[in-house]
């Protein structure tokens, strides 16, 4: 029934169990739902609220905050074009022009067939190699309008599959083995803190009650 | 518990005079205090500062000289100065409107916030008077509707954050928030969702700028053209201070009075919007009496002499005790009076039931001591045995809420989760039967009840309130009587409120107009209540006075109140269309909420004035004075014919009201009216007209005065006379004693899944019907059930289901799961769809139904 599949779900209750606090998992678990789904479906948002103890007004409010949380469908490829500085002199507003030429759609659009989001970005970091575009968050650049549609044409055909995950894919913490979530330690720690904080209140109360 | 490190005072310099401040206070407050208002948006005095919106930048020293600082974020400290008028403030202040006008489309012209507007009035005082901005201004579409009553104009919107805090904080129904960033940002639901909050006008009334407007109001009238008067809501017996505002003759929006006894400044929605209904079709206008088979509109005269003539037959036929009123708890306090005056004197006739919920009796509540609504926030633990607050009495849970942030502590004693049980420390999921069985022979509901309360009220429960109410409409009332009446023997000096939520049911029982008692809680020889004077009237014959009741919605048994209704001769004295009037020998339209002056009592037993603002719609009258024409009509002495001399009357000749008067209630010495009877600690004292809003200046002020323009006798004489009294003049009764078949209430039957009844605030009511948007909101009926219970009959959630009650009625209604319910039970939820309470039989100690498929 639920919005998560079952190992995303339990995904999901393991990494609520690193918080003191459940709402603290709230942008964690929107990666999460992301990677599942490409970006944040209603239901998914609606499973979050759940799992965090919100509302899903809440959960709608963080994630159309960030810009890389979608509240609305994106393609496989979020391809970013860059038009700051660096790149604007090198051509990075006729790359944007020409993008959305090729691919059909306006900047924020998405391709009919559901492949390709296009966005205009501000710096990405990748200044060297402008003018620089981003592929769900890998760089590539300097792109001509050719380069560009050669890459568009190899993304379609899965040539960069290795290389460019589907959007969404948390490739930091997805491992081998799964995520390891340290829970004794975090518990042993909690515990400590816990204690140590009773300590503390004690002696405030102490200090207090010997004025 | 104040130790050295905390001063009683603390001293600034406030534009280069010395003022003091209490400690902790926002700098903001304590300059207000001395006179000095300093611009604001985003602070509201009943929420949590937040500082967004920067409009209250004053200059504040500091180690490294003076600094702007948002001075409703910032606490006063001991020897800090403030200049709240220097160039550099000034010029801050010029900047933070600039800014907040680049995106603001200036179309005052059509907004319904121009003429309030802080946003308005603060630019004209405090703004730079020209824009340097020409670029174009953001765009968006045009009013979102974000629920039946609220619409949002995203553009209007300054981000202050009042709304949304207040959906969070002050109502925990988070349903709007901030989404997007930077000049993107818009307050918005969650995609597809409604802001279904009970709660959502005052975000309206709070909102300030026309971002959020109410459907009702929308382009109806400009604030300079409305004229208001203070009034109470007759909503439910909370009775909040709200300010009704006219136009023309006509109710057009009632707003919230920071009344801190009371409702700080908060309406439900119920409340807020109830005045839709007045202006109606649905509303009766005309006298009516049935000729052969039909209804025809009649003269006053001939109406009230056809009632004349059905007393006098009924009293020579049959004797005065075939004469019952059933009803009244939404009259006013004189016209109650009044028609208690004409049934037990002029008629002779002891039945009168104006409780016809079968709440908490009437014999309990006089014989508990009552708390005050801030008694019951300030207790040492506060024990909540009562129906779901939020559906009962809404604007208690947000007081509830409020008080827990600051330390209350709630037991609640529920079978079902509520409204509250988030906010409890404890939940005893015990019946109110059961723990009143455990509490007189002992067992585990009292002893855990009892280590509760006593670890902070101490075995005789000093500083405890109890708030008991109906929390299963299938029960008698006598169980709800004897949970408080055990409860008030176990712990003597713990105090009472009980939560009979319709209008003034209070004052009704003060007043006489329920069984066993005459006016001034003055006890008489025991006599039937509803559920009986309705079985008789199935047999016998009788005269059956309605007053603004209708039996068939709100008794059980519908086909008994249909068999009495037929075979009874009966009188409706109601504003609004119900199915009762299609049984109506007489109908006689009473005037509604405004239309009529009088007091009404709350369920603290505080006393406020109604105000009147327009005359009663077509034919209808108030009715003090419906009481007063049948009496003329009958030969009795005639009463008296205004509000002011009926409660004259009353404070004259009832201890219960001695020493109040009706022009103190409306005066600023008392703007939150009296607690009856005067005890030492029953009032609040006033300080003047109260803003509406605190935000503006001008802004709105309250009214001081209840009525078109009339000033107050009292209001130069001092202090009222005798309002300072000793101990109460009024007596308590003996607490009663109930006879409570503990076992009846608590056997299981075999098959059979006992019914728990509840109901929402959006019930349906004559008046929430008549009432073009709120009566899309009300309430379907629908019965909750263990998933476990649905699948066995192979039904799905949100499939009809067949409930049959103990004497075989049949029901189908809408079945949801709900993996919350204890065992054993069903929750049925009282609505439109569906009549849950013909499954109840009058009398019996547990209603049972099996569950089947459809
Ligand atoms: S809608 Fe009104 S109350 Fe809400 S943030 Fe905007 S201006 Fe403030
Ligand atoms: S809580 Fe009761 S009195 Fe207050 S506004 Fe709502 S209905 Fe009216
Ligand atoms: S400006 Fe384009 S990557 Fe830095
Ligand atoms: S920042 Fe102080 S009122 Fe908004």
């Amino acid at each position: 029934m639920g919005a998560f599949s079952p190992e995303m779900r339990e995904r999901a209750e393991n990494l609520l169990t690193l918080y003191p606090k459940r709402r603290s998992a709230l942008i964690p678990l929107c990666h999460l739902a992301q990677e599942q789904a490409g970006h944040l479906t209603s239901p998914l948002m609606e499973e979050i609220a759940e799992l965090t103890g919100v509302t899903p007004a809440e959960v709608y409010g963080t994630a159309s905050f960030y810009d890389m949380l979608h509240t609305e469908q994106v393609g496989k490829f979020l391809v970013g074009v860059c038009t700051n500085v660096a790149c604007l002199l090198q051509g990075g507003g006729e790359l944007l022009e020409h993008a959305e030429a090729s691919l059909g759609v306006a900047a924020g659009g998405t391709t009919e067939d559901e492949m390709f989001t296009l966005e205009e970005v501000e710096c990405v970091a990748h200044c060297d190699k402008a003018p620089a575009v981003q592929v769900n968050y890998r760089f590539f650049g300097p792109l001509t309008g050719e380069s560009f549609d050669d890459l568009i044409a190899k993304l379609r055909a899965g040539e960069y599959d290795g290389v460019v995950p589907p959007h969404g894919t948390l490739t930091r913490v997805t491992r081998e083995n799964g995520i390891e979530v340290p829970l004794d330690e975090v518990l042993a720690e909690r515990k400590e803190m816990d204690r140590a904080k009773a300590e503390r209140k004690a002696a405030a109360e102490a200090a207090k009650e010997g004025n | 518990m104040s130790n050295a490190e905390t001063p009683a005072s603390v001293h600034i310099t406030l534009d280069g005079v010395e003022i003091e401040a209490k400690p902790g206070e926002l700098i903001i407050e304590a300059a207000e205090r001395a006179g000095t208002f300093i611009p604001r948006f985003c602070y509201h005095p009943r929420m949590r500062s937040v500082g967004v919106c920067r409009m209250c930048l004053v200059e504040v020293s500091g180690p490294r000289g003076f600094s702007l600082q948002p001075s409703c974020y910032l606490p006063v400290a001991e020897g800090m100065q403030v200049v709240t008028k220097s160039d550099k403030v000034k010029k801050a202040q010029d900047g933070v409107l600039e800014f907040l006008l680049i995106n603001h489309p200036l179309d005052c012209p059509v907004c319904d916030k121009g003429g309030e507007c802080p946003l308005q009035d603060q630019t004209l005082a405090y703004g730079p008077g020209e824009s340097r901005f020409v670029e174009e201004k953001r765009h968006w579409e045009k009013p979102i509707e974000i629920s039946k009553l609220v619409l949002l104009d995203r553009e209007r919107c300054i981000q202050c954050d009042r709304c949304t805090r207040f959906a969070d904080e002050v109502a925990r129904d988070a349903f709007i928030d901030f989404a997007g960033r930077g000049d993107n940002t818009e307050i918005s639901t969650f995609p597809d969702r409604e802001f279904t909050s009970y709660f959502s006008g005052n975000t309206v009334q709070i909102c300030p700028v026309g971002a959020l407007t109410a459907r009702p109001y929308r382009f109806k009238a400009r604030p300079w053209d409305l004229e208001e008067a203070e009034s109470t809501c007759t909503q439910c017996s909370l009775g909040c201070r709200m300010a009704v505002q006219f136009s023309r003759g006509e109710v057009t929006r009632f707003v919230g009075i920071d009344s801190d006894v009371v409702n700080t400044s908060w309406l439900c929605d119920l409340g807020r919007f109830s005045y839709e209904a007045l202006d109606s079709d649905k509303r009766l206008v005309e006298p009516k009496v049935r000729y052969r088979s039909e209804m025809a509109d009649v003269s006053w005269r001939d109406a009230i002499a056809r009632v004349g003539t059905h007393i006098r037959n009924f009293t020579s036929g049959h004797g005065a005790g075939s004469i019952a009123f059933l009803g009244g708890a939404g009259f006013t306090n004189e016209g109650i009076y009044s028609f208690v005056k004409l049934a037990k004197t002029a008629i002779g006739t002891s039945l009168f039931d104006a409780d016809i919920d079968g709440g908490v009796p009437a014999s309990v509540v006089f014989a508990t001591p009552r708390a005050t609504l801030v008694e019951a926030l300030e207790a040492k633990v506060l024990v909540v045995a009562s129906s779901d607050v939020r559906e009962e009495l809404p604007v208690l849970f947000l007081r509830l809420n409020e008080a827990v942030k600051k330390g209350l502590r709630i037991i609640e004693v529920s079978e079902l989760e509520t409204s509250i049980s988030p906010l409890a420390t404890e939940r005893l999921p015990f019946s109110a039967a059961r723990l009143a069985a455990s509490l007189r022979s002992g067992g585990a509901a009292a002893e855990r009840l009892a280590a509760a309360v006593n670890a902070s009220a101490g075995d005789a429960g000093e500083g405890a309130v109890f708030l008991v109410g109906k929390s299963n409409f299938a029960d008698p009332s006598a169980v709800y009587g004897s949970l408080a009446s055990v409860c008030s023997k176990k712990w003597p000096a713990a105090k009472f409120l009980f939560s009979n939520s319709r209008a003034n049911i209070f004052g009704a029982m003060d007043l006489g107009a329920v069984p066993g008692w005459l006016p001034g809680r003055v006890a008489a020889p025991a006599s039937d209540d509803a559920r009986e004077i309705i079985a008789r009237a199935a047999d016998e014959p009788m005269l059956l006075f309605l007053l603004g009741v209708d039996p068939l919605a709100d008794l059980p048994d519908t086909a008994l109140v249909k068999a009495a209704l037929e075979n009874a001769t009966v009188v409706v004295i109601d504003s609004f269309e119900n199915s009762a009037t299609d049984y109506a020998d007489v109908i006689l339209p009473l005037a509604a909420f405004g239309e009529s002056a009088g007091t009404t009592t709350n369920f603290e037993g505080r006393v406020t004035r109604l105000g009147q603002v327009t005359v009663p719609k077509g034919q209808a009258k108030p009715d003090y004075l419906i009481a007063a024409e049948i009496a003329r009509e009958i030969g009795a002495p005639s009463g008296r014919t205004a509000p002011e001399a009926i409660f004259a009357e009353m404070s004259g000749e009832l201890a219960l009201y001695r020493g109040v008067s009706y022009a103190d209630l409306a005066s600023n010495r008392y703007p939150d009216g009296l607690v009856v009877p005067l005890g030492r600690k029953a009032i609040s004292i006033g300080s003047g007209p109260r803003k509406l809003d605190p935000i503006a200046t001008p802004g709105l002020i309250a009214p001081y005065h209840q009525g078109p323009a009339k000033p107050f006798a009292s209001e130069e004489a001092g202090p009222a006379t005798k309002v300072d009294g000793g101990a109460p003049s009024v007596s308590a009764p003996n607490l009663p004693e109930f006879t409570v078949d503990a076992a009846a209430v608590s056997a299981p039957v075999e098959g059979r899944l006992r019914l728990l009844l509840t109901r929402r605030m959006y019930r349906p009511t004559p008046q929430l019907a008549a009432a073009p948007i709120l009566s899309q909101l009300t309430a379907q009926a629908e019965v909750r059930v263990a998933p476990a219970t649905l699948e066995s009959i192979g039904a799905a959630d949100g499939s009809e289901v067949k409930l049959t009650g103990d004497h075989g009625v049949e029901v189908l209604v809408v079945a949801r799961a709900d993996k919350a319910l204890p065992e054993g039970v069903v929750q049925g939820r009282l609505g439109k769809g569906a009549n849950l309470l013909q499954l109840v039989r009058s009398g019996s100690w547990a209603t049972h139904v099996k569950v089947g498929s459809n």
